[in-house]
């Protein structure tokens, strides 16, 4: 394997289910590459095919179509042992945690060591504890999941899946089941391993938040396709994709503020001289004094309707909104000095997104129906 | 003097018992003989086929279409087949395998026949409880089938194993009073050939008590064997 070669490497992988009445499918013409320490984000809604196609590099799933290469090996030729084999270097966490019921938390935390570890069974106890120290459990050793809270559950869950010494972690909505806190030190944890044993982590999850919080790179999946990658900041900042910057709205409730906003009669009464804007921007950008040249150079009065920053891999990524008011063309020229700066810039035409909301709400009921 | 008493006591409310009591010693030990072995020969066969049942159904770690078909309709064909009836249609076989069909032994075979499709059904359905997510995490940390099978399916299946395991031998009790048909001796022989058509009550009664303690204390057992291993 070369140096700089991708430790995952999935190429034009198809996974199509045949059923007695119907074929689904599921992955469509993939490709994906994930370097060694990335912590890669995959998003999606509900059935995009998200499971199936992290599946498939531990070959849980095999697939229909296309090449899985992990760590330089072919994994769709591998067969029996030689897959379980390559299996043990690729840890897989839960979202309903999947420990084993009638196992103590150590004796879950050892199962995969049962399995032909060549360790001796005392150094098997001592990577036990050690695991169980790693995920800050040592003192529930003897204690049976029954016993634990989902985010202690999840974390013995992790310790299983790090007991083969593995270079990749895979979470399949490892957080979905968990409430805010305990998801967040869960991510934290994720975070440590990755830079703390160098481990590389996939990372599926149908929360926006959970990708800011430790990703750098993120893939958008929808009906099997990844419709939009890049790393983090890119796709946060100038996000390409309607369904991309639906994920990333509802993370920075953008949304909610901008509905909030075009509710008020003031704006809804917007004169022809002024315009609702956001700018999004992230990085160097932040530290121009941007809103006072606004004034200075092209004459143009932003007022501030709402506002916010958020630190993204150290970096800071703000939204802005504002209305712009000015003479003539001043704030098409002011716009484009703004979009100069690296600054990205959505125009709202305040009765179109007010139509945009309440087709939306009626969508939502109309599903909230149908589920009922 | 106090045993003299006693003896006198039962002899009184259950002449024919005492009289009688080297055949209920004898009997108790037939029903606990047949019980016994074949339990076990059915217990094993039963636990064979019903892992072959999950892991070979669609979707199972070693999913075998034909074979799960076979073996489904076999076990449902066998446990259709009243008990009384196969004594009579297997007694060839029965000859074939101990060389004779009638007595204790010969029983034995109508007995593994009768309760291992049973069994295989209930271990079955203990077996597929298992959640499927606590086998797909065995497979993903590189457990092979046969390691997911004695090391999570039985192990995780344990309660529930053991609980179906004496609604089993229960039944199995049940089916070895009915073994007096083909001179299997038994309990229920015993109630039925001298009791019932002497009509010597007591003893009828008194193999009865004896039964129910045999259930009771199995079931019993069971439970608290059951209550112990599980941690769910
Ligand atoms: N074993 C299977 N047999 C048939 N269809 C399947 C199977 N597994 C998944 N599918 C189908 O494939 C599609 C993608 O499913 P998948 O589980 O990968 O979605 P997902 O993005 O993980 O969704 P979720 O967020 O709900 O977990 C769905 O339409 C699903 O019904
Ligand atoms: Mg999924």
């Amino acid at each position: 394997m070369a140096a700089n070669a991708p430790i995952i490497d999935l190429k034009g992988i198809d996974v199509t289910f045949k059923e007695a009445d119907r074929t689904v499918r599921a992955v469509k013409n993939v490709d994906l590459e994930v370097a060694k320490g990335d912590i890669y984000g995959i998003v999606g809604y509900s059935g995009a095919g998200k499971s199936t196609l992290v599946r498939v590099i531990n070959q849980l799933q095999r697939q229909t179509s296309g090449k899985v290469t992990v760590s330089g090996q072919n994994m769709g030729a591998l067969k029996g042992k030689a897959l379980r084999q390559a299996r043990t270097k690729i840890g897989m966490i839960f979202q309903h945690f999947n420990l084993m019921n009638e196992r103590t938390i150590g004796d879950n935390v050892m199962f995969p060591l049962l399995l032909g570890s060549k360790l001796s069974r005392h150094d098997k106890q001592a990577k036990v504890d050690e695991l169980l120290d790693l995920v800050g459990l040592s003192e529930k050793k003897n204690d049976y999941p029954a016993q634990l809270s989902g985010g202690q559950k999840q974390r013995v869950a992790i310790a299983r899946a790090l007991a083969n010494d593995p270079e990749i972690l895979i979470s399949d909505e490892a957080t979905s089941a968990l409430d805010p806190k305990t998801t967040s030190s869960i991510l934290d944890l994720l975070k440590n391993l990755n830079e703390k044993l160098g481990l590389t982590v996939v990372l599926i999850t149908h929360e926006m938040q959970a990708v800011k919080s430790i990703c750098n790179k993120v893939a958008v999946m929808q009906s099997g396709e990844i419709v939009e990658r890049g790393d983090l900041l890119t796709i946060f900042s100038k996000p390409t994709q309607q369904l991309t910057r639906e994920f990333i709205e509802t993370s920075s409730q953008i949304d909610a503020a901008l509905a909030n906003v075009v509710a008020q009669p003031s704006i809804q009464h917007l004169q022809a001289n002024e315009r609702l804007v956001v700018l999004s921007y992230a990085g160097a950008s932040t530290d121009d004094p941007l809103i006072a040249q606004l004034y200075e150079q092209f004459k143009v009065t932003p007022n501030i309707l709402f506002g916010n920053v958020e630190i993204l891999q150290n970096t800071p990524v703000g939204n802005l909104g504002l209305v712009l008011s000015g003479a003539g063309d001043a704030v098409d020229k002011a716009l484009a000095y703004v979009k100069e700066q690296g600054v990205s810039v959505r125009q709202i035409n305040v009765a179109e997104y007010q139509a945009e909301l309440a087709r939306k709400a009626a969508e939502a009921d109309t599903n909230a129906e149908g589920e009922a | 003097m106090t045993t003299i008493l006693a003896m006198d006591f039962w002899t009184s409310i259950m002449p024919n018992v005492v009289a009688n009591k080297d055949v209920f010693i004898q009997s108790t030990w037939e029903t606990i003989y047949m019980t016994l072995v074949s339990g076990i020969i059915a217990g094993i066969l039963g636990i064979i086929i019903g892992i072959a049942l999950v892991v070979t159904a669609p979707g199972g770690i070693l999913a075998n279409r034909t074979t799960y078909w076979i073996l489904d309709k076999l076990v449902n064909i066998f446990r259709s087949i009243p008990f009384i009836i196969l004594l009579a249609v297997i007694a060839p076989f029965t000859r074939l395998l101990v060389g004779t069909s009638i007595g204790t032994t010969a029983a034995l075979v109508p007995l593994t026949i009768g309760t291992a499709p049973f069994y295989a059904r209930q271990v079955q359905n203990a077996l597929v409880d298992v959640d499927r997510g606590i086998i797909e995490a065995a497979e993903a940390v590189g457990a092979s089938p046969m390691q997911i099978i004695f090391r999570v399916y039985l192990r995780e299946a344990l309660p529930d194993l053991i609980r179906t395991s004496v609604v089993t031998v229960i039944s199995l009790i049940g089916l070895t009073a009915m073994a007096g048909a083909i001179g299997g001796g038994g309990l229920g022989n015993t109630a039925i050939s001298i009791g019932y058509d002497r009509f010597e009550n007591d003893i009828t009664i008194m193999a009865m008590i004896i039964i129910l303690a045999i259930v009771f204390i199995i079931q019993i057992l069971g439970d608290l064997w059951a209550r112990k291993t599980d941690h769910r």
